[in-house]
């Protein structure tokens, strides 16, 4: 099932994109394994590999013209997470291929990979700059950051080692909030903030899809996805269950997951 | 609310596909360095003030640590062993500089991916610029090291031991010298950082080589020392020499010496003098290559592995 909204331009296009992933076994990298691996396969001649693989992404095809926002939806371990780490070139997918038309900024998993002996305020022009930005850029836009993320000067001077998780948050989407990439993804990010700040960030979310910029985010609150999205793709064991527009795809989502909870309390 | 950003008319466009990102090998690892430089610049600068973060007197470090090893080793090969020639310091220091570099930058970039896989997991940078930051930092520690050991040198001997104050001609290699060095860390660097990342017994198997190496590199003695040595057969010296030269971090060393010190007495105290052989420019041409060669081998494997780092158990 495949649905588009929009005649414009392509901002991301998967083509049959696969991730297999290594489940080590228990003893891998250990020394007493590796005897026991070795005397395996060449005493006994057994066939020993030491992992099984795990396919998180099953021939995933998905064309996302530029502007539209879309929610990716779906159980624990259903490869939404894969998905925007292979986009934002974290895992090297196993075949397929994807391309990004567009400068790429993203959030995944609570942060934008801080260093913890750095300082805020230094963190901020190193995440601004292996984003592609040059110092000077970067600079331009400090005060900004500062600002959207309400740490206040004497924060951004402490190493990030000391902050909070909602500081860390803060200061994260504070960075995210005020680059100006063109397709943005968001892992789960929002949940951590308080509501004020999570406010905050929806505002700035809701700019952002009036500019006219991409955007994926994985989403757990269906009310979100309602609020936001255009257009909601259900993953689940790593294919594209369902893919169409919320009032569809949400009711069904969740019958399904009423299904499986009664599922598994008869 | 403050004034939000315009995004960017970007035509850049992103390829993901397992032969595109790895295919290329050394051209793939080296045009992405290139195109992350600032972050590299970024990374190494953050490398130097970490290093000495919490010390009083900070960056001086870079400087006391090999001068107090000196005095150390002077007095053992001077006055314990009696093998020093005479002014065995200014020897040890300029020895000392370059194998530093080579042990502490090898030992430093093996933890260079491993103690950054988290961030790894949060945004893309090419990966062959962590342990790269973690090398040119400790080439700027020796460039320090080697700015005291010019004025150790072509000051203070020239005034005690009446050393000619100008230095020889082969001082101008010094920089091919150190390139040639930086070529042969990189190489072993990225190999012994991708294997460390996944097995961390390396780091300690790196370190007792590095010891091994500490004692049977030409540090405390001299590569003529082999040349001139009356325990091994005469027809034999010439072949082990040039074997032991051949071994592009020994030549380093021995080239350290010799680009300074020309045709100095290298023979203990009390001993018939030996001079310290010439620079050897076919060697350097030979160590040039082989270093060359090292320093792409080493970036081709950590290339090919690179991609598991984040996928690590």
């Amino acid at each position: 099932m495949t649905y588009e909204t929009s005649t414009q331009p392509l901002a991301i296009e998967i083509k049959d994109l696969v991730k297999d992933f290594r489940v080590y076994h228990r003893s891998y990298g250990t020394l007493k394994g590796m005897a026991s691996d070795w005397f395996r396969s060449s005493l006994l001649r057994q066939a020993v590999k030491g992992y099984e693989l795990r396919r998180a992404l099953d021939h995933v095809t998905l064309s996302i013209p530029q502007g539209q926002t879309t929610a990716l939806i779906g159980r624990n371990g259903s490869g939404k997470s894969t998905l925007l780490a292979i986009l934002s070139r974290i895992y090297l997918p196993t075949s397929g291929e994807a391309v990004l038309r567009g400068s790429l900024m993203s959030l995944l998993e609570l942060g934008v990979g801080f260093d913890d002996e750095l300082t805020g305020a230094e963190n901020v022009f190193f995440g601004a700059m292996v984003r592609g930005l040059s110092s000077e850029e970067a600079a331009a836009r400090y005060n900004d950051i500062v600002e959207f993320s309400e740490l206040g000067q004497e924060t951004m001077d402490l190493p990030v080692r000391m902050y909070s998780s909602g500081m860390k948050l803060r200061l994260a989407f504070g960075i995210v909030g005020n680059l100006d990439s063109n397709i943005i993804l968001l892992d789960e990010g929002l949940a951590v903030g308080d509501i004020a700040f999570q406010h905050k960030c929806l505002d700035r979310l809701t700019e952002f899809k009036a500019q006219g910029r991409t955007i994926v985010m994985v989403a757990h609150e269906m009310p979100l996805v309602h609020q936001f999205a255009e257009r909601v793709i259900w993953l689940e064991r790593g294919a594209i269950k369902m893919d169409g527009p919320p009032d569809v795809v949400v009711p069904a989502y969740e019958a399904m997951l009423l299904d499986a909870t009664d599922a598994a309390k008869a | 609310m403050n004034p939000i950003s315009t995004p960017r008319k970007s035509d850049v466009v992103t390829r993901i596909a397992p032969e595109h990102l790895q295919g290329f090998g050394i051209v793939t690892s080296c045009r992405d360095i290139w195109a992350y430089r600032s972050t590299l610049m970024l990374l190494t600068r953050r490398q130097i003030r970490l290093r000495y973060k919490n010390s009083v007197i900070g960056l001086a470090w870079s400087v006391l640590f090999p001068l107090a090893q000196t005095a150390i080793m002077t007095i053992l090969v001077k006055y314990i062993l009696g093998s020093g020639p005479p002014n065995a310091s200014a020897f040890i220091l300029c020895a000392l500089l370059p194998w530093t570099f080579f042990a502490t930058a090898v030992l430093d970039s093996a933890a260079s991916v491993l103690g950054q896989t988290d961030m790894l997991r949060k945004v893309y940078m090419p990966r062959e610029i962590l342990p790269l930051a973690t090398i040119l930092a400790n080439l700027v520690h020796m460039l320090m090291g080697i700015v005291v050991f010019l004025i150790y040198r072509y000051g203070l001997t020239t005034v005690l031991s009446s050393w000619p104050g100008a230095p020889p001609v082969d001082v101008a290699f010094l920089p091919l010298v150190i390139l040639i060095e930086l070529g042969i860390v990189i190489g072993v660097s990225f190999v012994v950082c991708a294997w460390t990342t996944f097995y961390e017994d390396v780091k300690y198997i790196a370190q007792i080589c590095l010891n091994a190496m500490y004692f049977l590199m030409p540090i405390l003695f001299f590569a003529e020392n082999i040349y001139y040595s009356e325990r091994i057969p005469e027809g034999l010296r010439k072949i082990i020499y040039d074997f032991y030269l051949l071994f592009p971090m020994t030549w380093v060393i021995t080239a350290f010496k010799q680009m300074f010190f020309h045709k100095q007495n290298i023979a203990p105290v009390g001993h018939v003098p030996i001079l310290s052989a010439p620079l050897d420019y076919r060697i350097m041409a030979g160590s040039a290559v082989v270093s060359v060669f090292v320093a792409l081998g080493g970036i081709a494997y950590f290339n090919k592995v690179k991609w598991k780092f984040t996928e690590r158990p």
